[in-house]
C-alpha cells in the first residue's frame, strides 16, 4: 500500500509513521509542507498513492536560505485551507481525483462546516487523537472501497 | 409816479415770493426803505397775547424786523404802547409824521437816533391777520422829512406789508413742511424687515441711534434756516436707558451748551416746558427780568436760567456785526409729545436778522416739527423696546435652558417646574401678558397643566375647581375652541376681539385678547402636543412681536418635552445596559476564575510530567527510551510554555499589568535557567533540521563576574522559551542558535539570542513586538496566522523596566534579539 502522509509536525508525522508500520506493516511517504506536496504532484499523477492522510493546516514551506514565495491564493486563503487546496489539486486531475483522502486534523468539524460540504465520497474527515486505531481502521475501510 | 409805485409793489411781491426764510422780511423792508428813500425802517407788532380792547398799561410793541444800512440795528427792541408815538399811531390808527425830532417833544430821544443821525421819521399803523396791530416806521437822516405825497406812498406800502409778511411766512411754512417730508421719506427704515424675529445686535442698535440723531440734527438745521434762529436745540428722553432725563440730542449752537440735559421740575424755560407739557414764547429774553411779572402770570412759576449764557456769549458766537447793543432775542420752546407723555422739547432762541420776534405762526410750525420729531424718536424707541424685549426673551430662554439642563443632568427633570418658569418668562417679556397657561393633550382633550397669573386664583372654590378641570375636545370639527383650532392646524392663533371670535371659549371673563401657540410634538411625532395660552385684559392690541415671541416660547416647550422623553427612554435603556453589564461583569469574573482554575489544573500535571520525564532520564540508560522521554519532556515543556503564554496574553488583553516577582540570580543560577530553556527547545526540534542550541557560558561568566541579575525566574524562562521557539521555527537548517551575555555601550547588561534564518528588515523591527504581527516569510513557514511571542517578551521586559532590542538581519542572515536590563536590576 502506498500512503502519502501530509503532516507539518515532524514528531506527529513520525508517530503516525510508527503506527502505520506497526499496524499495517507499511511505510508512508512523509510530506511536511504544501509546497512540497505541489512539487510531488507530478509523481502522484504518474503513480497514484492508495491513500493520502492530509493535515488541514500546513505551512507553505520550511525555513531555508532559498524559499519559494507564497502564491497569491495561498496568501489570500491562508494556511488554514492548505489541506483543502492540496485535495483540490488531486481532484483537478483525472488520474488523481479518485485517490482516497483522509482529512486528519485537530480542528473540530464545526470549524470546517462549509469546507466539508459537498465533498465526494472518497474524502473523509477524522479528528486527530492520541489513539491511532481510528486512523488505521479508516485507512483499511477507505482503501477497500471499490474504485470508480 | 403811480406806475413807479406799481412797479415797486410788483418787485416787493416777487421778492416776498422768493423768500425761504423769515429773515426775508428784512429784505422787503430794505426794498421799502429804498423805494421811500429812507435811511432805514422798523416793522413793529403789538404783543398778540394782549387784547387791544383793554390793553394793560405796560403793553408793548415789539420789533418784528428792521433794516438799516451796514447791518446796523436800532437796538430798541420794544416800545410801550401808551408811551410812544408808534403806539399812539397804532391806538389811533393814524399815521404820525415827525418832521424834526430835535424839536418835537413827543419823541423819546433814543441814543440810536443820535448815533445814526436820524432827524425825521414817520410811523404808519398797520393791521396784521387776526386783528393783530402794528406799525411801520420809516427814518430819514439829512434828507428832507417825508412830505404828504411820500407819506401817502408809505401808507400804500404799509398796507401791503402784512400780506407780504404772511406770504413769506406761508412760503417758509410750506418750504419747511416739504423739506421735512422729503427728509423723512428718504430716511432708511429702522429694521431689515418688520416685524423682526430676533434681537438686533448692539452695533446695529448704535448705528440706528446715529441715523436717528442725524435726522433730528437735520430737522434742527431746517428749522434754524427757516426761522433764522441763532439756536435751535432738541432734548429727548431715552426712556429705556435713562428715563426722566431729557438729553441734548441735536443743536446748532456753535459753543458747548452750559446745560446739556433737563429733568422735569428743573429750573429754566426748558424745564418749565417739560414739567407743564406746554409751549413757552418769550418776545425778548434781554427784558426777561423787566417783564418777569407778565411771564409769571402767563406761565406759572416760570424762571430763566440763561443756559445759553447769553449775557456772556453773545455777540461773539454770532459772528455778525452789531453797531451798539444786541438784537432782540425771542425765545420759544415746544414740548415733544408721545400721546400724553412728554418725551422731549425743541426750542429756538434769537434771530440774526428780522424777523426777531417769533409769533404764533412760528410757534405752530414748531409744534408741527415737534410732532415729526416725536414720530421719528418714538418709532426708534419702540424698536429699541421691542429689541430689548427680544433680548430679554432670549436671555430668559438662555437662563431657562440652563435651568432645564440642570434638571436633566440630575436625571429626573421636573417638567412642571420647567413649564412654570416658561410661563413666568412669557409674562415678563410679552407686553400685556397677564393670564397664562399651558394645556397638554391627554386622550383627545386639552387639559390645563401649568398656570400663571393672579386671575387663576380668583373666584369661589367651586369656580376654581371648575376652571382647573375644564377640558377642550380637540377632535371636534369644526373646532369649538381656540386650543382645538391650534392643535388641529398646528398654527398660532390671535384673538383680538374676544366677543366676536368664532373659537374663543371664555375661561376668563376679563380677558380682552388672547394668543395661543402650539407646543410642537416630540422627536417621534410632529403633531402638536399642547398649547401655550397668553391672555391680556388691558383692551389694547398685542404688539406686533408678541405672537412671534409666544411662538418661540412654545417651540422651546416642545423641545423640553422631547428632551424629557428622550431622557426617560435613555434612563430605561441605561438601566437595561447596566443590568447587562452587571451580568457580563459577573460572567467575566466567572471566566477569569474558570480560566485560572483550568490553567492551574492544566499547569500542575504538566509541570509534574515535565519533572517526572526529567527524573526518568536520570534513571534509564536505554537510549531509545531516553529519546522518547526527552521528546515527552519537550512536549511537556511546550505545553507549559503555551499555557503560561495564554495566561500572560489574557492578562495583558484585560489591561492587567504583568506582576514581576524578582529574585537575585548569580551567574550559575542564570546560566542554569538558560540551559534548561535551550534544552526544552532543542528537544522539540526534529533532527532532520539539524539546528543546534548553545549557551555561551563564558560570556556570562565574563559579563556578570560577581554580580547578580534581579529577574522573575518564571518570566525569564518564558521569555527565553518564546525567543528560542522563534529561532527553532525560523532558523535555516544546519545552523546554530547562540545564547550569550554582555554589556551595551551605555553599560547595560543584556542576554542575547543570535540565529541564522529568516530575515527581519529594519522596517519589520518596530512591528515585531505588535500583537499578532508576522513577517511574510514567517507566515510562509509557521502555518499560523498570528504571533504573540515577541509581544509578550516586550511586555515582560517593560515590567522589568528593561527593553527588548531586535537588530535587523545582516547580509549573512544573522538576526540578534537582546533582552537589555536596567542598572537597577544588576547588582
Amino acid at each position: 500500500m502506498r500512503i502519502v502522509l501530509v503532516e507539518d509536525d515532524y514528531w506527529q508525522s513520525d508517530w503516525i509513521l510508527g503506527r502505520l508500520k506497526r499496524s499495517l506493516k507499511t511505510s508512508a511517504e512523509q510530506v511536511f509542507t504544501e509546497h512540497e506536496f505541489q512539487k510531488n504532484f507530478e509523481s502522484y499523477k504518474e503513480s497514484p498513492p492508495d491513500v493520502v492522510i492530509m493535515d488541514v493546516m500546513l505551512p507553505w514551506t520550511e525555513a531555508d536560505e532559498k524559499m519559494e514565495p507564497r502564491p497569491a491564493k495561498v496568501i489570500e486563503e491562508g494556511a488554514y485551507r492548505a489541506g483543502f487546496r492540496c485535495r483540490e489539486l488531486l481532484a483537478s486531475n483525472g488520474k488523481t481525483e479518485n485517490i482516497p483522502v483522509i482529512l486528519y486534523t485537530v480542528l473540530d468539524k464545526n470549524d470546517l462546516e462549509s469546507e466539508l460540504e459537498g465533498l465526494p465520497d472518497n474524502v473523509v474527515f477524522l479528528l486527530k487523537d492520541s489513539d491511532a486505531e481510528p486512523l488505521i481502521k479508516e485507512i483499511l475501510r477507505i482503501t477497500s472501497l471499490p474504485s470508480k | 409816479m403811480q406806475q413807479q409805485v406799481a412797479h415797486q409793489m410788483a418787485t416787493l411781491v416777487t421778492e416776498a415770493l422768493s423768500q425761504k426764510s423769515l429773515s426775508g422780511i428784512s429784505e422787503i423792508l430794505k426794498q421799502v426803505a429804498n423805494a421811500m428813500n429812507a435811511f432805514g425802517c422798523i416793522l413793529w407788532q403789538v404783543d398778540p397775547d394782549i387784547s387791544l380792547e383793554n390793553p394793560p398799561a405796560n403793553a408793548r410793541l415789539y420789533v418784528i424786523a428792521e433794516w438799516f444800512p451796514n447791518d446796523q440795528s436800532a437796538a430798541i427792541h420794544d416800545l410801550l404802547l401808551f408811551h410812544s408815538l408808534s403806539g399812539e399811531a397804532v391806538l389811533n390808527n393814524k399815521t404820525i409824521n415827525v418832521k424834526e425830532i430835535a424839536t418835537d417833544d413827543r419823541v423819546y430821544k433814543a441814543k440810536f437816533l443820535y448815533r445814526t443821525g436820524i432827524e425825521s421819521f414817520c410811523t404808519i399803523p398797520i393791521s396784521f391777520r387776526e386783528g393783530v396791530k402794528g406799525a411801520l416806521n420809516l427814518y430819514r437822516t439829512s434828507d428832507p422829512p417825508f412830505n404828504e405825497d411820500e407819506v401817502e406812498k408809505a401808507e400804500n406800502f404799509a398796507a401791503v406789508l402784512p400780506a407780504l409778511y404772511e406770504v413769506i411766512r406761508n412760503e417758509v411754512s410750506l418750504s419747511l413742511v416739504k423739506s421735512i417730508d422729503d427728509l423723512l421719506l428718504n430716511m432708511e427704515p429702522y429694521t431689515p424687515g418688520s416685524p423682526f424675529t430676533k434681537p438686533l445686535t448692539e452695533p446695529y442698535e448704535q448705528r440706528l441711534k446715529q441715523r436717528v440723531k442725524i435726522v433730528i440734527q437735520k430737522l434742527c438745521e431746517l428749522v434754524s434756516e427757516s426761522f433764522g434762529s441763532l439756536e435751535t436745540s432738541v432734548f429727548l428722553e431715552d426712556r429705556l436707558r435713562a428715563p426722566g432725563l431729557y438729553q441734548l440730542t441735536a443743536t446748532n449752537w456753535p459753543k458747548a451748551l452750559k446745560q446739556r440735559s433737563y429733568r422735569k421740575r428743573g429750573k429754566g424755560l426748558t424745564g418749565w416746558v417739560l414739567t407743564n407739557s406746554k409751549p413757552v414764547k418769550i418776545p425778548n429774553l434781554a427784558n426777561f427780568d423787566r417783564d418777569r411779572e407778565i411771564y409769571r402770570r402767563r406761565y406759572f412759576s416760570l424762571t430763566w436760567a440763561d443756559s445759553l449764557d447769553i449775557k456772556n456769549n453773545l455777540p461773539e458766537p454770532l459772528k455778525i456785526k452789531y453797531a451798539g447793543g444786541l438784537p432782540p432775542l425771542s425765545f420759544m420752546a415746544v414740548p415733544i409729545m408721545n400721546g400724553n407723555n412728554v418725551c422731549g422739547v425743541i426750542r429756538c432762541c434769537g434771530s440774526s436778522k428780522g424777523s426777531y420776534y417769533f409769533g404764533h405762526p412760528e410757534l405752530n410750525l414748531l409744534v408741527m416739527v415737534a410732532s415729526q420729531i416725536s414720530r421719528v424718536w418714538n418709532d426708534f424707541m419702540t424698536v429699541l423696546e421691542e429689541n430689548g424685549a427680544w433680548r430679554n426673551l432670549f436671555e430668559s430662554i438662555k437662563d431657562l435652558n440652563a435651568f432645564v439642563y440642570q434638571e436633566m443632568k440630575h436625571g429626573n427633570p421636573s417638567i412642571q417646574s420647567i413649564f412654570e418658569e416658561a410661563l413666568w418668562i412669557g409674562q415678563n417679556v410679552i407686553d400685556g401678558a397677564e393670564i397664562l397657561d399651558i394645556r397638554l393633550v391627554k386622550e383627545n382633550e386639552l387639559e390645563f397643566v401649568a398656570k400663571y397669573g393672579k386671575a387663576w386664583e380668583d373666584g369661589t372654590p367651586e369656580e376654581l375647581e371648575a376652571r382647573n378641570r375644564k377640558t377642550f375636545d380637540i377632535n371636534v370639527e369644526p373646532p369649538k375652541s381656540v386650543g382645538a383650532y391650534v392643535i388641529q392646524t398646528g398654527q398660532p392663533y390671535v384673538v383680538e376681539e374676544v366677543h366676536s371670535d368664532p373659537y374663543y371659549d371664555e375661561t376668563f371673563d376679563q380677558a380682552t385678547g388672547m394668543i395661543a401657540v402650539p407646543i410642537p410634538g416630540t422627536y417621534k411625532d410632529n403633531k402638536a402636543t399642547g398649547v401655550l395660552d397668553i391672555r391680556k385684559t388691558n383692551g389694547r392690541p398685542f404688539n406686533r412681536n408678541a405672537i412671534y415671541m409666544a411662538a418661540l416660547l412654545g417651540q422651546q416647550l416642545g423641545i423640553y418635552q422631547s428632551m424629557e422623553e428622550i431622557l426617560r427612554e435613555l434612563r430605561i435603556a441605561k438601566n437595561r445596559i447596566d443590568e447587562k453589564l452587571n451580568e457580563l461583569s459577573n460572567l467575566k469574573d466567572q471566566q477569569v476564575r474558570i480560566a485560572r482554575d483550568l490553567q492551574h489544573q492544566f499547569k500542575t500535571p504538566i509541570i509534574q510530567a515535565h519533572a517526572r520525564a526529567q527524573a526518568l532520564l536520570d534513571f534509564t540508560d536505554d537510549e531509545e527510551l531516553k529519546s522518547l522521554i526527552r521528546l515527552v519532556r519537550g512536549l511537556c515543556g511546550k505545553a507549559k510554555r503555551v499555557s503560561y503564554s495564554t495566561r500572560l496574553f489574557s492578562d495583558l488583553a484585560r489591561g492587567n499589568p504583568i506582576q514581576v516577582k524578582p529574585k537575585a540570580l548569580d551567574f550559575n543560577e542564570l546560566v542554569k535557567i538558560l540551559i534548561e530553556a535551550n534544552m526544552d527547545i532543542q528537544l522539540m526540534v526534529h533532527p532532520r533540521r539539524k539546528i543546534v542550541f548553545r549557551v555561551d557560558r563564558e560570556s556570562f561568566e565574563e559579563a556578570m563576574k560577581t554580580k547578580t541579575l534581579e529577574v522573575d525566574k518564571d518570566l525569564l524562562d518564558q521569555m527565553m522559551s518564546d525567543i528560542l521557539d522563534n529561532a527553532a521555527k525560523y532558523s535555516h537548517p544546519k545552523t546554530t542558535v547562540r545564547v550569550s551575555g554582555g554589556w551595551t555601550g551605555t553599560n547595560r547588561f543584556y542576554i542575547s539570542v543570535l540565529n541564522k534564518g529568516l530575515a527581519i528588515t529594519s522596517k519589520d523591527v518596530p512591528h515585531c513586538i505588535e500583537r499578532g504581527w508576522q513577517s511574510e516569510e514567517a507566515k510562509a513557514v509557521s502555518g499560523l496566522e498570528s504571533g504573540i511571542g515577541l509581544y509578550i517578551v516586550n511586555e515582560v521586559m517593560k515590567a522589568h523596566d528593561g527593553d527588548l532590542h531586535i537588530l535587523p538581519t545582516t547580509a549573512d542572515h544573522s538576526t540578534e534579539v537582546r533582552l537589555i536590563f536596567p542598572d537597577s536590576r544588576v547588582k
